[in-house]
């Protein structure tokens, strides 16, 4: 087995010291706060696209969606068109403006877009909330990989990860995070374009496959889900993905708006090739084990069974990848809203960048260690904890940036409200409506956006308007004029 | 040449991507191009 190989170790020895090695070279350069984070505006189109690519793709491609399509079929790929919906509408309605601005966190843009310093901090305190929740089940999802592939305790694998992940975050900042989400792009889809091969010559080609899978289950070849059902998986990704800040930050450290964009059609094609081999290895593994007792379990069997031993090992260093890099991406923006938007802001404005830069990091590390001590209580099942904080994200961010970003009537107190009216929507749908009318395919995501987009509107008609000096950079068309 | 088994719930995710991704980079280089006019005319 893989997992127990000496291969597996040398493998994880070498990307430790790549990983490491990079965040000494980020730490060197990381001397003012616009180098922590965003790199210095410096990052080009192919690194931007592997690092929108590395936060999009988590342990949850790997093991759920693997999974999912393991049981389902191929008709469960389609969802991908929904995430890309949402690059889409990023890239056409948000990133430019974005980027255009050049900030540093997705409050800045809250803050200076609504003129308001309250709306600036409910952002940010929304964010560091939600997104330690979010952290929370990366925690616990590492936890339950490491016991279930390599028998090592959980407490154990989740302290591995925050000490190695928060060191590298909390070392080089942005530019050695992207550069290594680069690697760890490139690793994952080296990994997975290894593996399909291997698991199509144990299977004799793709004919076997389709004819055995579908004789299993016709619909696995099929249409397993309804376009009905496609299309409101679709749109829960596609919202949260459209005003994703884990993602809308990244934007600041590129080199400009062109950069932007190209680097989101890149992003998309690595998660098409990630997506098709993801496709291809549950449905193989569905031919080669048709009656796994978890779905769940194909991705940790695929590597330490079916593949070779250096193949398998490094599957399982991609699985880490893919967590870390979405690790590393939520402290980034939590760390940035902390330390950026609330500690220079409201306790220190006059600090010193050196002071900001060791404050983001200190951030880091504190806002790292909450959610490892939440993962060990164990709060709720992982793959919850990741869909339903994706439709509180969805729900109080989505109109304030979409709408906000292209609608100049909206002011700060109906972007208040519409953040405060979109998380509670989304909460009470969540925890009580849901149940009745869940059924009849309204999801607590939809209620929540509708929510939100409404009292945004209503709100802004009845208040005063947003000052033009605050506009201008978002509105008034400035070619690539950016703030570095 | 089609795979028994498979039917258009797999080909046709493969049209509908390859569709999506040249309409995208499209757009794009034509953004990036009306960019660079736009800074040439002084805008």
């Amino acid at each position: 087995m893989a997992a127990d190989s000496g291969v597996l170790v040398w493998v994880t020895l070498v990307y430790f010291l790549v990983v490491f090695g990079v965040s000494v070279w980020g730490y060197r350069r990381a001397t003012s706060e616009v180098e922590f984070l965003a790199a210095g505006r410096t990052i080009g189109p192919w690194v931007g696209g592997a690092v929108l690519a590395a936060t999009q793709i988590s342990a949850g491609t790997f093991v759920g969606t693997l999974g999912r399509l393991y049981f389902t079929g191929v008709s469960w790929t389609w969802i991908w068109f929904g995430v890309w919906a949402g690059w889409v509408t990023s890239a056409i309605f948000v990133a430019p403006k974005l980027r255009r601005f050049g900030a540093l966190t997705v409050a800045d843009y809250v803050g200076t877009r609504f003129a308001s310093e309250g709306a600036r901090t409910l952002a940010a305190a929304l964010i560091i909330v939600t997104y330690s929740i979010l952290l929370t089940a990366q925690f616990q999802a590492i936890g339950e990989i490491a016991s279930a592939v390599f028998s090592v305790p959980p407490l154990m694998a989740m302290a591995a990860l925050l000490a190695s992940t928060g060191f590298y975050t909390a070392l080089g900042g942005v530019r050695a995070s992207s550069y290594i989400e680069f690697i760890q792009t490139l690793i994952m889809v080296l990994a997975l374009l290894c593996a399909v091969p291997v698991v199509l010559v144990h299977l004799g080609g793709f004919t076997p496959l389709g004819e055995y899978i579908g004789s299993i289950e016709p619909r696995t070849i099929g249409w397993w889900f309804s376009w009905k059902e496609l299309l409101a998986f679709s749109l829960s990704f596609g919202l949260g993905i459209a005003a994703a800040p884990y993602e809308m930050t990244r934007y600041y450290s590129m080199r400009d708006v062109a950069t932007v964009r190209y680097a989101i059609g890149i992003s998309m094609l690595l998660q098409l090739v990630i997506g098709v081999c993801v496709t291809t290895l549950g449905m193989g593994m569905r031919g080669l084990f048709p009656f796994l007792p978890s779905p769940d379990q194909a991705s940790s069997i695929l590597a330490s069974t079916v593949m070779p031993p250096l193949l398998g090992s490094l599957f399982l260093v991609a699985m880490l990848s893919a967590i870390m890099s979405t690790v590393n991406s939520i402290l980034l923006v939590t760390g940035g809203a902390f330390a950026h938007d609330l500690y220079k802001r409201l306790v220190n404005p006059a600090a010193s960048e050196r002071r900001l830069v060791w404050v983001n990091r200190l951030s880091i590390v504190v806002l790292g260690i909450i959610p490892f001590w939440m993962a060990t209580l164990k709060l709720g099942d992982v793959q919850a904890i990741v869909v339903e904080q994706a439709k509180f994200i969805a729900s109080f961010f989505f109109v304030p940036v979409v709408l906000g970003l292209n609608w100049r009537r909206g002011t700060k107190q109906g972007a208040i409200w519409s953040m405060v009216v979109g998380f509670l929507a989304c909460l009470t749908w969540t925890f009580t409506l849901q149940r009745s009318f869940g059924s009849h395919g309204i999801d607590s995501v939809e209620v929540g956006v509708v929510a939100s987009a409404v009292t945004f509107v209503l709100v802004s008609r009845l208040t005063p308007p947003t000052p033009n000096r605050n506009l201008a950079i978002f509105f008034d068309d400035e070619g690539e004029v950016s703030r570095a | 040449m089609p795979v028994p088994g498979f039917g258009w719930s797999f080909y046709g995710f493969f049209f509908a991507a390859a569709a999506w991704m040249t309409l995208y980079f499209l757009w794009a280089w034509r953004a990036a191009v009306r960019d660079r006019q736009g800074r040439a005319d002084g805008r």
